[in-house]
């Protein structure tokens, strides 16, 4: 099956056997191995990717449902300025998650942010809900979060201004 | 020493290159399944499916060239993996031992296609027949016991007022293992490059060595960039290791095994539980005049580690406390279970102090005290492990009772809980939320494993450059949780230089000297020990000698440093769903002196977490950080208050080891059986085993 998408921006296009799943073709075909097929069972959250900006776990999704889709790995994300403000917001919190997870967590991050800049504690914990890693310092990364949050919405205001 | 610079490939070179990311790397984090090298192939393991049995045939099937297969005939060197005096096949040769050992390895460029080989393959294996075999040969189905006598049994009798009887059996914890383990073999020149993540990475280079007949100065292993945070153990790592440099120098092509971590645990599945039996006499005052203990451990289908295990065992069924003679008889089971690596051996620890500290708390209740006060009054002066070097500090122990009782208020909870419970008919008659508090204390001893260990050298080597530059040599995995932060600090205050300027060198064994296994909180007490040793012998040479200064330091002999905790659980139980909600963790730990705190604290918060889940009965603490037993997270319902002891009286750093999982499980429990008046006698306890217990008074 012939799919276009965009993937980081970039209009893509190649043919994937229907057996292909999004994880497949991300890792195999365009080297994006920030999404980590761990353990290709959707329990330990790796391979997040945005799909239109939602949150999807890549070792779930088949390659066929990419099609006219926007994907956005971790890859595209850091040319962007938000990425900026995540890290900055995570540095200033004293949080720093693991390499293991910190891809997923950010882009986690990301498809809540997109939605809600000013998340509560809940709702930026239910954002990494069904990420399974033991290096989350909850509190720190709340307050890493909630820092982003902030320098995302003043950056935004300044914009508008 | 120098970096770790690796070679790039040369033009034209079709075979053996240095691995390379097939893309960039976004954070630097490089694992095991980003690492690719050209014409590589991939492994793959062909696993018993049945526990144990003779190998009547095993059929492979025909596959077109590259593909191929190997049984344990085609090993050049030894089939067989050794560690701490004994060893087990790499590959079963006539029979199968345990569920999930590897019978064949088949090796070919496309993995799916290897899995559908390897289902192609048949294999007949004859349970009957392997145990009229052994009969046959004369071998025994059991190992031999461990018994330890100590006393004298007939004074023991005659002060003897009540004997109590009871017995446990506890479930190791669920092991979570959020990493892909693998290795990756290739050819550089005449060396053998292995890459894999680790708990020993010279225990790799010797198994490797000898399954593939190469020398060992031959072959050079690596661990990852990102090996991950949890314990990946020694026996497994190593097999995977030699299994894909067999590969590779039989196919002359690199070669990857890969297994994600849902294919890893279904390898190191769960075992039968740990079964310890006490018969203990106390005297009027509650003291225990004597003690018989029989505890019988699942060792799986090969004995490596099995000694390692019993001798821990043995040392903590008496937990801390005085007995006047007793006798323990640790049984080694054979089992259809993988053998015990690391990880499991050390899980036998919190195992036996679950039973130990359940029952001193009855104990405690039979002889009408606390379990604050009986325990301090009967904590042991003498070393439980007679003939160890430990530094046995009870004194330490008691310190922690004290500060842990004060600060949960455990008297108080105690006599008002003990007291609702006895004027409670039923439960069912009560319309208040049942309630307990319960306490335990553990130690844990650092350094090397007890008994048949043999003697190695450990080493660092620290170098100071020009520009204030510091390289760390260390064969110990810097991902160990917390390690790399600790090191980083030690070097910097010591030698005064920014943490910029200092590189933990990626273990790599042609550069890095053997600085032990992963255990029993080895980094802490050894490696951070070498690594203050060098600094301060740079400090020394620093200005008089020229640069660069390189110091080596190596350590034979643990200090054997015991740190302690003593931990209270106070619950709730609904009476009518039975549903527990933990009201408050208390946990007073003394591990020496802290090198970082930070890393102390999460660390001690996420054993807790594990130990809660681990007796509560959920499967992973980290599943889900909305629920509310998530230890942490602001709101939740558990109020989890953790202490360090700190002062000027403070032993050098000891780790924090198995703490928190000794102390928390029996803790609960105890609370549990306070607020339901049922006395368990196994973990997990979860509202469906309290209703059994409750319909069955």
């Amino acid at each position: 099956m012939n799919i276009g998408f965009l993937l980081n921006g970039k209009p893509v296009s190649m043919n994937v056997p229907p057996e292909r799943r999004a994880i497949d073709i991300l890792r195999e075909n365009f080297s994006l191995l920030s999404v980590r097929g761990t353990c290709n069972h959707a329990s330990c959250g790796r391979c997040t990717i945005l799909l239109n900006g939602e949150a999807v776990l890549a070792c779930l999704l088949p390659a066929f449902a990419l099609k006219g889709a926007s994907i956005m790995t971790i890859e595209g994300l850091q040319k962007s300025r938000e990425y900026q403000d995540v890290k900055r917001g995570f540095r200033e919190a004293d949080y720093q998650p693991c390499v293991s997870c910190e891809a997923a967590r950010i882009l986690r991050v990301f498809a809540l942010l997109d939605k809600n800049l000013s998340p509560s504690p809940e709702e930026i914990l239910e954002s990494v809900q069904g990420l399974e890693c033991r290096c989350a310092d909850w509190d720190a990364f709340i307050s890493g979060v909630t820092k982003a949050a902030g320098h995302i919405r003043r950056r935004t205001r300044a914009r508008k201004r | 020493m120098g970096r770790d610079e690796r070679k790039e490939p040369e033009k034209g070179k079709t075979a053996q290159t240095a691995p390379a990311m097939r893309g960039s790397s976004w954070s630097g984090g490089l694992f095991i399944e980003d690492l690719t090298v050209r014409d590589m192939l991939f492994g793959y393991i062909l696993r018993a499916p049945a526990d144990k049995g003779v190998i009547v045939s095993l059929g492979l099937p025909i596959m077109p060239h590259p593909f191929f297969a190997l049984g344990p005939g085609d090993i050049s060197g030894k089939n067989r993996v050794s560690l701490f005096f004994r060893s087990m096949p790499l590959i079963a040769e006539h029979e199968v031992a345990y569920r999930g050992q590897p019978l064949a390895l088949f090796c070919g460029p496309d993995y799916r296609q290897l899995e559908h080989y390897a289902q192609k393959t048949t294999v007949l294996i004859d349970r009957k027949q392997q145990e009229q075999e052994l009969e046959d040969r004369g071998v025994p189905l059991t190992m031999d016991p461990l018994v330890t006598e100590q006393g004298d049994q007939v004074i023991a009798e005659t002060e003897t007022f009540q004997v109590m009887e009871a017995g446990y059996s506890v479930w190791p914890p669920p092991r979570s293992m959020a990493e892909t383990m693998g290795a990756l073999a290739y050819r550089d020149g005449d060396t053998l490059v292995v890459i894999t993540a680790t708990s020993w990475l010279a225990h790799v280079r010797e198994t490797v060595a000898a399954a593939t007949g190469m020398p060992k100065e031959k072959v050079i292993v690596r661990i990852p960039e990102t090996a991950g945070g949890d314990d990946p153990g020694i026996l497994n790592p190593s097999m995977n290791a030699a299994f894909a440099s067999i590969l590779a120098l039989k196919s002359g092509r690199p070669v990857k095994l890969l297994f994600s971590s849902h294919e890893y645990l279904a390898v190191v599945s769960p075992r039968n539980p740990t079964r310890i039996r006490f018969r203990t006499g106390l005297n009027s005052d509650g003291r225990v005049t004597g003690a018989s203990i029989e505890a019988t451990l699942d060792v799986g289908g090969y004995p490596i580690l099995a000694r390692e295990a019993a001798v821990m065992t043995a040392a903590r069924v008496f937990g801390s406390y005085c007995v006047r003679a007793g006798k323990t008889t640790i049984l080694p089971s054979p089992s259809q279970a993988p053998p015990l690596d690391s990880r499991e051996a050390e899980m036998k620890i919190a195992e036996a102090f679950f039973a130990t500290e359940t029952h001193a708390s009855r104990i405690s209740e039979l002889s009408l005290q606390d379990p604050a006060t009986w325990r301090k009054a009967n904590l042991s002066m003498n070393s439980p492990l007679p003939g160890a070097n430990i530094s046995w500090n009870p004194e330490r122990g008691a310190a922690l009772l004290d500060s842990v009782s004060g600060r949960s208020d455990f008297k108080r909870k105690y006599a008002a809980y003990e007291s609702a419970r006895k004027r409670r008919k039923t439960i069912r008659s009560t319309q208040w939320a049942l309630r307990g508090i319960g306490l335990a204390l553990a130690w844990s001893e650092t350094g090397f494993f007890p008994g048949e260990e043999p003697e190695m050298p450990y080493s660092v080597t620290v170098r100071l450059e020009q520009g204030e530059r510091v390289y760390v040599a260390t064969s110990f995995p810097s991902s160990a949780p917390g390690m790399k932060t600790v090191w980083l600090k030690t070097v910097a205050e010591i030698l005064g230089i920014t943490k910029d300027r200092i590189t933990i060198l990626q273990p790599d064994s042609s550069i890095v000297p053997d600085s032990g296994p992963q255990i029993m909180s080895r980094g802490v007490e050894v490696v951070t020990e070498l690594i203050r040793r060098c600094c301060e012998g740079i400090t020394k040479k620093r200005f008089r000698s020229p640069l660069p200064i390189e110091v080596t330091r190596s350590i034979r002999k643990s200090k054997g440093l015991v740190s302690w905790a003593a931990g209270v659980v106070e619950v709730e139980i609904d009476p009518v769903t039975y549903s527990c909600v933990v009201k408050g963790i208390w946990l007073d730990v003394d591990c020496g002196s802290l090198l970082d705190d930070r890393t102390a604290e999460r660390r001690t918060e996420e054993e807790t977490a594990r130990a809660l889940f681990w007796c509560s009965g959920k499967t992973d603490p980290f599943e889900d950080p909305l629920g509310n037993a998530i230890i942490g997270v602001p709101g939740s319902r558990i109020p989890v208050s953790i202490q360090f002891m700190k002062g000027e009286k403070a032993m050098d750093p000891a780790g924090i080891g198995t703490l928190p999982l000794s102390t928390i499980p029996s803790a609960y429990v105890s609370a549990v059986s306070q607020a339901t008046g049922c006395y368990f006698d196994s973990i997990p306890v979860t509202p469906g085993v309290i209703a059994s217990y409750l319909e069955a008074l």
